[in-house]
This record gives structure tokens, C-alpha cells and sequence, in this order.
């Protein structure tokens, strides 16, 4: 799993790689919020294109990531969710939390 | 009142119509599970992530998506089934039939998640127990099957187990491989060993390549060179000595390569490679430092206390070395090791070792990375008054 990030005008994307699993979560969690600490934005983008699995650990930190930047003002997004994800985002509710798109480009006109 | 009406209604109509009826409620129980399954995991979900604890986790992973809840349009199916005349015995065998389909692929489910909370218990490293939990997977899915041709047969499923248990020698003589691939393949795929796409390398089979077919006597192997190698299902476990698909997973490719100093151009740093050096960003300060201790020594004159702390220059590049991989943009600076050792001298030289991991795992990508560090590597000996060792052959020295 790796996650590497862009700045695009006033978002940060997020390119996770690989699967968000138990173990790899917490790593990513780490990585995005060392990122996070040194850059102000409005508006993140988490593109989960090449992500294959999201587990309910990857889920509760895409949720306190979410939580995070609320607090702060900054919104979160997500792009690029294959159907699996999309049904595990349906089917947990996330959804519903979170606005998911179909393309980085649409996610970024939110800026 | 208009209740009253309605049911009896429902009931005369259940009464005139039995199989239409049971038509008719089995479908509104199949179309009245999806939203339950949604629902379930809503539930499921909502409790795993809330908690922070990993076991509900591992569970609720493992039971996605939830597929046990189609059993309440199977059950209902079957216990109905007197109300599908004349095809009550076929309403019953279907329901029962995917009544079993769906207990193994949920007992197969709950002991994988048993399978992934153990190996979280052990620290994410495989534990001696999911030797144990495979056979128990195994054990399932044969019970399972069996219990499905004891219904096709209308016999009981503990005879025909005993029954196959008399045959079992004659059929581990004569279909020994079909066997042997058959368990292979339910390894194979209840762990995930190798897949369709890996790149796996069988030297023993002349396989480096992409599997490009799994079957269950054979798995195909299309090599680089465009040829196929044939590898028994059975055996590529026992033959693969590497599968690559985890460097694919972790984005990582290691490059593990040496240059050779020559040990003639090994010396202490002096003075004119110090302020060559301290011109270098990386070495600076480092290159300062030894200035300093340098010149401690000439002021000390002949006391030797301060010589022993005084680097060489295979010291300094190694230290250079290292820097430059931790910024270099191909490379991996965090999750990965990064590492330049000495190795043992020998008549070639002292090898100097680079281990690092590339981002870049596709050939091209991993090959001019690597090229590019080595390039720059040997580029910068120069600096550091060192030579790259090369034998020299033939012609007058």
C-alpha cells in the first residue's frame, strides 16, 4: 500500500495504492496526516482508483479523517471508487457522510 | 374488520392458488432480502467502525457482503414447499441445495475472519492455527458436497462418507494427481497462493513469467521470452521459488547491487579532500567536522588520539551514498530499507552494497532507476578519490 499526494490550487489528492486493510490503515492514516500538518487546504480529495479492498479499519479512518477536517473547515471527498468500494461506501453509509465522485476532475471543481 | 377481510381473502386465495401462493411469497422474500442485506450490513458496519477494537473488524470484513441473509427466502422456500404442488420435492431439493451453498460459503467466511483474528493476534505473521483452519475450510466444503449428492442420491450423507471412505485407497492409487490437484486447488484457492496475472519463477520448470492459466492439472506460464512453461497444480507450490506479486501489491522493487572499490585508492580523508568534500550540501557538515579533528592533529603534532576518529573516503561516500538515496525521488525513503554496507574485501575489490526500494516496479521503470543511481554513484567516485575496481585483461599495464 502506498499513498502519495498532489496539491492542486486549493485541494490535496490523495492517491492510495494498493488495499486499505487491518494492518495497511493505520500507515496510510499516518502518511495523509503527516502530509495534513503542513498544508493548508480546503478541500481533500482521497482518489481510491487503484485501491482494491477498503476494510471497516480503512472505513473508521477515512471517518476520523473526515471528522478532522470538519472541525477545521475543509472538506472531505472521495473519487474514483470501483463498484466494490462503492457498494461497501453504500452499504455502510459513507455515502451519505461523504461526497464520492466518479472522476478527480469533478471531485476538484468543488474548489 | 377490513383486516379480517383481507386474510381471509389472502387465505382462500392461498388455499385455491398453493402454488402461485408460494410463487409469489418466495419472490417477495427474495426481493425483501436485498434491502435486508443492506441493512444488515449498515448494522454490521456501524458496529465495526465505531468500536476501535479489531476483532468486530476482521469479522465484519470476513462476512462481506453478507450473502447469509439470502437463507430467509431459502428457508421459507423449503418449509413451504407442501404448498408447491406437484413440485414440492423439487421446491425442496433447490431450497435445500442452496441452503448448503450458502452455510459453506458462510462457515468458509467465519473461518477466515477466525483465521485473520489469529493472525492479528500473532502480529500479522502466519500462525501455526490457519494450518488447522485450512483443513477445517476443507472439511466444510467436502461435508458440504457430500450432503449435496446425498440428496441428488436420497441417501444419507454418513453413508455415502463411509462409503467413499471404502474407496478411498483405490481412488488415491488411481486418481492420485486428479486428487492432488484437487486439494491443491482448494489451497489454492481458499489462500490466495498464486493467482492469474502473478509473476512467479518455477527454475525447476524453466517458468519466469505471468501465470496465465490456473487448471486444475496444470498452471500455464507464459514466460518473457514468449514461451510456455507447464507447471502440475499440485506441485507449483513445492516448485515456485518466488512469487512476485507482493512487490506489485507494496509498489516496491528492491534494487540489491554492489560496486566494487578499488582497495588501492582506500585512504585516510586529508585536508584537500575535506574542502573538496565541505562543497558538497550533504557532506558538509560532516566534512567540517573532520576538518576540525584534522586539524586538532596537526596542532597536537605527533599525538594520534584524535587519527583514529579521522574518516576515510569510502567512509564519506558511504555516507554520501546514503543521503543521495534518501532523496532521490525514485527511491523509497520511508517504509522501505534503505542501506549502503561494506562487504567482505575480496580479489575484486571491497564491494560496496546498495539496497534500496524502488517506487517504480515495471521493468523499464525499476531498470532507470536503478541506472540512475548507479550512474551517479560511479560519476561521483571522482570526488572522493576512489576508483571502481576493473581487471584488467590483456594489452601493457
Amino acid at each position: 500500500m502506498e499513498v502519495t499526494s498532489k496539491t492542486k490550487g486549493e485541494a490535496i489528492v490523495f492517491y492510495i495504492n494498493g488495499e486499505l486493510t487491518t494492518t495497511s490503515s493505520p500507515e496510510a492514516q499516518a502518511e495523509i496526516n503527516e502530509v495534513l500538518e503542513s498544508a493548508k487546504c480546503k478541500l481533500v480529495v482521497l482518489n481510491i482508483e487503484k485501491v482494491d479492498f477498503i476494510a471497516s479499519t480503512g472505513l473508521r479512518i477515512i471517518l476520523a479523517l473526515g471528522k478532522e477536517l470538519q472541525a477545521s473547515g475543509t472538506e472531505l471527498v472521495i473519487c474514483s471508487a470501483n463498484q466494490t468500494n462503492k457498494s461497501v461506501f453504500k452499504m455502510s453509509g459513507f455515502s451519505k457522510l461523504f461526497s464520492m465522485f466518479d472522476a478527480e476532475d469533478e471531485a476538484l471543481q468543488l474548489t | 374488520m377490513k383486516v379480517d377481510i383481507f386474510l381471509d381473502t389472502l387465505s382462500s386465495f392461498a388455499n385455491s392458488h398453493p402454488l402461485s401462493s408460494y410463487l409469489i411469497i418466495v419472490f417477495i422474500c427474495s426481493v425483501i432480502s436485498h434491502p435486508l442485506r443492506m441493512l444488515v450490513g449498515r448494522l454490521a458496519f456501524a458496529i465495526a467502525i465505531r468500536t476501535e477494537r479489531v476483532v468486530d473488524d476482521l469479522i465484519v470484513d470476513a462476512l462481506r457482503p453478507f450473502r447469509f441473509v439470502y437463507v430467509l427466502p431459502v428457508a421459507i422456500g423449503f418449509y413451504l414447499a407442501h404448498m408447491a404442488q406437484p413440485y414440492t420435492y423439487t421446491a425442496k431439493v433447490v431450497c435445500g441445495l442452496l441452503f448448503i451453498v450458502l452455510v459453506i460459503d458462510t462457515a468458509a467466511k467465519l473461518l477466515n475472519g477466525l483465521g485473520a483474528i489469529l493472525r492479528h493476534k500473532a502480529g500479522g505473521k502466519s500462525s501455526s492455527y490457519t494450518g488447522i483452519i485450512d483443513v477445517a475450510k476443507l472439511g466444510v466444503v467436502v461435508l458440504g458436497i457430500a450432503v449435496i449428492i446425498a440428496i441428488f442420491f436420497e441417501t444419507s450423507p454418513l453413508a455415502l462418507l463411509s462409503g467413499i471412505g471404502a474407496f478411498a485407497a483405490v481412488l488415491m492409487l488411481v486418481f492420485k494427481d486428479t486428487v492432488l490437484s484437487i486439494v491443491a486447488s482448494l489451497q489454492n484457492t481458499s489462500w490466495g497462493y498464486f493467482r492469474e496475472g502473478d509473476w512467479i519463477a518455477a527454475p525447476e520448470y524453466g517458468a519466469d513469467g505471468l501465470i496465465e492459466r490456473i487448471g486444475l492439472y496444470e498452471v500455464t506460464v507464459r514466460n518473457w521470452d514468449l514461451t510456455t512453461s507447464l507447471i502440475p497444480t499440485h506441485k507449483v507450490l513445492n516448485v515456485t521459488t518466488k512469487n512476485y506479486r507482493s512487490m506489485w501489491e507494496k509498489q516496491a522493487r528492491q534494487i540489491r547491487r554492489s560496486l566494487d572499490i578499488d582497495i588501492d585508492t582506500i585512504r585516510f580523508c586529508d585536508r584537500h579532500l575535506l574542502e573538496r568534500l565541505v562543497k558538497i550540501d550533504s557532506l558538509s557538515e560532516e566534512a567540517t567536522q573532520q576538518l576540525t579533528l584534522i586539524t586538532e592533529e596537526e596542532t597536537a603534532q605527533k599525538d594520534n588520539s584524535t587519527q583514529v576518529k579521522i574518516k576515510t573516503n569510502l567512509d564519506m561516500f558511504r555516507l554520501y551514498a546514503d543521503k543521495y538515496l534518501r532523496q532521490h525521488s525514485g527511491i523509497h525513503h520511508r517504509k522501505h530499507l534503505i542501506m549502503v554496507r561494506d562487504r567482505e574485501p575480496g580479489p575484486e575489490g571491497l564491494p560496496v552494497e546498495v539496497w534500496a526500494f524502488t517506487r517504480k516496479v515495471d521493468l523499464p521503470g525499476y531498470e532507470a532507476t536503478q541506472a540512475s543511481v548507479f550512474s551517479h554513484l560511479i560519476g561521483v567516485l571522482g570526488l572522493f578519490d576512489l576508483k571502481v575496481f576493473q581487471r584488467k585483461v590483456g594489452g601493457i599495464d
